[in-house]
């Protein structure tokens, strides 16, 4: 870090002290952040000042659990070590490690110091100049808490609430939760085994504000828990635990048992106040200490060997070289540029600019990662979009009012012009505020994968394409149940066991690919797998056998793969942990209809199968085609929409009197005329020529009968409330260009109720023939499922 | 039944005031007949505009409407009321009232003849609604109100909407849904 930037941050700091007040915490906390961050950020360039910052944030964090009696005169302490910082880094090229701890004991012994303790404490980390800066941390952090003191914690699990802040607590959980997530997100970067380093040290930081927190507003659970897995990071940290396989585990457990302690609370905070943690973070702690106590039990791990991978990328020297000079270190703690330069291997010159590079890419990645954000309220965040939404349509009013027009002034049109390109770059921003990767989403499912291979013996390889793709909130919210219950499948159907797969010819390890990406206007989610595939043969005996099916029609394949989305259907021999309750692709089923979506099911027997979800790119907005029937105008979403044609009079054909089809290119199609369906008035004599849109919903395919096409129409879509809520042919209603609200038709439901219109009206034989649309189909009989596929 | 009545309102709403059913009531015109709501009942009162047909929904329910961005439903006050339908005039408006719903609040617009004036009546005005006999339902109505001369029917429009309307809005649907049929029952 150059000398400069560490001299404003270091000036910037002294400002905030001076700013801070003590009862501030989290100023406090702020400053004890901004301490760490100083710390990681001159750990290669100026060990010295790392030192004297990491012991500035010792006391703070002394100062913020209240272990000190006299905050005031350990901020003061804080500003003297400060102010000797300053000099030290002005005074240039950097004073020794000796002068600067002089200057140190210099600082706190002219404080008035009430806490002995700490004051001995920083003398006595300094006094052992010669250890690694890691260590010296530890070793504080062993004086905060003394291990019987945690010991004492521990039996004392219990939280009362009773006397809280209860704002302060929840905002404690929500932040928490957050903390949780981040832990969790850099625990799947670990096992990815990217950036190792930063990400322990991420984790490292989000328990210990939680802790820090936690201490605070007296969770004793959380405190200890928090403390405790810190204290296992922090080896990581210092490289004598490798974080992976048992380690990583016991992270991510501790990062659940987090969760549910913050559920715990927070139930607490709703009810009585009181709420046990002890049973849930007892085992736990248990397990932390034993690898605290013995951390030998992960192997070493070279937190400084990145220097060495630079090294390597440069070509300077080779991994065996590297190697070898890591086992012929002098000092435990001999840094491995030292000991490549003392051993003649590389020059001095390309050392420096290794860890310059590595400073780099460093904080490169840590301005890419502080992006400033702002926290908004979903409900206001929505408001905005449905004002923007009413401002889009206020201005098109304006813009196409014939008063206006007729005026045909240049100035105003140039206005309107102006105004519109504002309104529509409102719009899209609008719009994009509500996009979020879908990453965080994926990293739940990579984190289930790992979870239920384990439960179930199957060795299974998570490849995740496209997490950076964005989708709309609403389709976040819903898309993780779904995902969680085919990666489920997946896992427990699909992919074989080991033996089975060698059996067959495949890798031991079966391989599950979960894609996201953009495709004409929606959006796509891919599941495939390696495994077995889906059996027809045992598809169509249990849909037999369920009754769900009769006739003894040709299914096609895409039909066939279709059943496994009915409710009560499950393949599966027995029931397992997992899954194979016959709910799964139900659930699946029900959520993507909701979303208005589509799903598709492939599959080669032996090979695997594919699952394809494409969904609408927003629920908000519908991308919809305006059609005029009679005298009202409907909205029919163009994701359903095959195709649309003229309609003459000799492309019909009458079924038994009522039910009408059409033959589309040799297929059959039935005919559902909308102003019948509706009872729009109209005159049955009209016969002018009429438009068929062709519409499916899933496999099924009908012909909508409308007067003309008026265009395609975005529209946000208005959820017309529960009046409605029975009528499941609405899909919604929109707000068209004049103002009008328009209804968006929902073509699954349409199609339910011209079928059960018909249905009633028609006999039995009748009815027959309606449901005859391409060819035979199989009938349901009365009290069955009614189950018929085109 | 009114007893209960308010003494549920003077427990929920202070402002609704002192147990009983005096204060602030819009009137407006349903054919001869003038009736009252409760003004805090009341969003606000929007001119006739253009209302969009829902197929398949009772009669009584004319529509939806675009009010700034939010789609309400609209009912016919009249055809609610069993009462001839007349042509819409310059002085039919929609009242948007706030109607307590289950769970929460639901706006809904209710289509009335003429809007009259805002009048305070004072309890000794009001007096129960009588009693026609077993085959009417006079739940809806809070009281008659008699000022100067003319008679109000206060209504509790909480009653009238979410009740009788919303029940047969979904007893509607219900008769055209006919036998359930699930969402992969299907027909091409």
């Amino acid at each position: 870090m150059a000398v400069n930037s560490l001299e404003k941050k270091l000036d910037m700091l002294a400002a905030d002290l001076v700013l801070l007040s003590v009862e501030d915490l989290p100023a406090l906390a702020r400053l004890h952040e901004s301490f760490l961050q100083l710390a990681a950020d001159c750990r290669q360039a100026r060990p010295d000042v790392e030192r004297l910052c990491r012991e500035c944030s010792l006391i703070l964090e002394k100062i913020v659990l209240n272990e000190v009696s006299d905050r005031a005169s350990q901020i003061e302490k804080i500003g003297d070590t400060i102010s000797a910082l300053q000099k030290m880094v002005r005074n240039g090229r950097g004073g020794s490690e000796r002068e600067s701890s002089a200057r140190f004991n210099d600082a706190a012994a002219s404080s008035e110091c009430s806490s002995p303790e700490i004051l001995e404490n920083s003398k006595s980390a300094i006094s052992k100049g010669q250890q690694s800066e890691s260590e010296a941390s530890a070793q504080g952090d062993k004086v905060v808490y003394p291990p019987e003191e945690a010991a004492e914690a521990a039996e004392e699990l219990a939280i009362n609430l009773q006397n809280s802040d209860s704002a302060l607590l929840a905002d404690f959980i929500n932040e928490a939760r957050e903390h949780c997530a981040v832990a969790e997100q850099k625990l799947m970067d670990i096992e990815a085994g990217t950036d190792i380093e930063g990400a322990i040290h991420a984790i490292f930081r989000s328990f210990h504000t939680i802790k820090g927190a936690a201490g605070f507003l007296e969770l004793k659970p959380i405190l200890v828990l928090a403390h405790e897995s810190e204290t296992v990071l922090d080896l990581a940290r210092k490289g004598s635990l490798t974080v992976s396989g048992p380690i990583a585990d016991i992270i991510f457990d501790a990062v659940d048992t987090m969760r549910h302690l913050l559920e715990g609370v927070e139930t607490a905070l709703k009810s009585d106040g009181y709420f046990d943690g002890a049973s849930l973070t007892i085992p736990r702690l248990e397990r932390l200490r034993s690898i605290i106590a013995n951390p030998a039990q992960g192997n070493t791990m070279g937190t400084s060997s990145r220097v060495g991978d630079i090294l390597i990328e440069m070509g300077a020297v080779s991994q065996q070289e590297i190697d070898s000079a890591l086992s012929r270190k002098e000092k435990p703690d001999e840094k491995l540029g030292e000991t490549l330069v003392r051993q003649g291997l590389v020059p001095a010159k390309v050392v420096a600019h290794a860890l310059r590079e590595q400073q780099q890419t460093r904080s490169d990645k840590i301005a890419s990662a502080v992006k400033e954000m702002v926290k908004i309220d979903t409900d206001r965040l929505d408001r905005l979009v449905d004002t923007i939404g009413e401002l889009v349509i206020a201005e098109s009013m304006v813009g196409q009012d014939e008063e206006i027009l007729k005026m045909a002034s240049p100035k105003i049109a140039r206005n309107i012009s102006h105004l519109n390109k504002i309104t529509r770059e409102l719009q899209e921003m609008g719009m994009a505020m509500r996009l979020v990767p879908v990453k965080p989403t994926f990293q739940k499912l990579a984190r289930a994968v790992r979870e239920l291979t384990k439960k179930s013996g199957k060795e299974v390889e998570l490849a995740i394409f496209g997490e950076e793709t964005e989708v709309d909130r609403s389709i976040v919210e819903n898309i993780g149940d779904p995902l969680m219950h085919m990666i489920r499948n997946a896992v427990d159907h699909g992919i074989e066991s080991p033996e089975e797969r060698v059996k067959a010819g495949k890798n031991r390890s079966g391989k599950i690919t979960l894609r996201a990406y953009h495709k004409g206007g929606n959006i796509f989610f891919d599941i495939e797998d390696d495994g077995r595939g889906l059996n027809k043969e045992k598809i169509l005996e249990k849909a037999r056998e369920k009754g769900l099916l009769d006739g003894e029609r040709e299914l096609s394949d895409k039909e066939i793969f279709g059943l496994i989305l009915l409710p009560g259907f499950s393949t599966a021999a027995k029931v397992t942990d997992l899954s194979g309750r016959g709910v799964g692709m139900d659930v699946v089923r029900k959520n993507v209809d909701a979303m208005r979506g589509h799903l598709e099911i492939n599959s080669t027997p032996g090979k695997g199968a594919l699952i394809s979800m494409k969904l609408p790119l927003t629920l908000a907005i519908i991308d919809g085609m305006l059609v005029k029937v009679e005298e009202e105008c409907y909205i029919i979403p163009t994701l359903s929409i095959v195709e649309s044609l003229r309609l003459s009079k000799e492309m019909i054909k009458s079924v038994v009197g009522r039910g009408e089809i059409v033959d589309l290119r040799g297929d059959l199609l039935t005919l559902i005329r909308i102003n019948e369906l509706f009872g729009i008035p109209h005159d049955p004599q009209d016969n002018r020529p009429r438009t068929v849109v062709v519409v499916e919903d899933g496999f099924k395919r009908v012909g909508l009968v409308v007067d003309e096409l008026l265009g395609q129409r975005q529209t946000v879509i208005k959820n017309l409330g529960r009046t409605f809520g029975n009528q499941k042919w609405i899909a919604g209603g929109a707000i068209l260009s004049n103002g009008n609200v328009g209804l968006i038709i929902d073509v699954g439901g349409i199609i339910n109720l011209a079928s059960e219109v018909n249905w009633r009206h028609k006999g039995e034989t009748e009815r027959k023939s309606l449901a005859g649309g391409e060819g035979s189909s199989a009938l349901p009989s009365e009290n069955r499922t009614p189950v018929m596929l085109a | 039944m009114q007893e209960k009545k308010r003494y549920q309102k003077s427990g929920q709403n202070e402002v609704a005031s002192a147990a009983n059913r005096a204060g602030k009531y819009l009137t407006f015109r349903l054919a001869a007949e003038e009736y009252g709501l409760e003004i805090l009942k009341v969003r606000e009162i929007i001119g006739l505009m253009d209302i969009t047909k829902v197929p398949r929904t009772p009669n009584h329910i004319r529509g939806v409407i675009n009010l700034r961005g939010k789609v309400i439903p609209v009912l016919d006050l009249r055809t609610k009321f069993g009462m001839e339908p007349a042509p819409d005039t310059e002085e039919t408006c929609i009242i948007v009232v706030d109607v307590a719903a289950a769970d929460n609040s639901l706006l809904m617009g209710i289509l009335v003849d003429a809007v009259s004036e805002v009048l305070d009546i004072k309890e000794e005005e009001i007096e129960e609604s009588p009693e026609f006999g077993c085959d009417i339902d006079t739940s809806f109505i809070l009281g008659i109100g008699k000022v100067k001369n003319s008679v109000k029917i206060l209504l509790d429009i909480d009653r009238v909407l979410t009740s009788a309307d919303l029940e047969s809005a979904e007893h509607i649907a219900r008769e055209s849904d006919g036998e359930k049929i699930p969402s992969l029952g299907l027909i091409d």
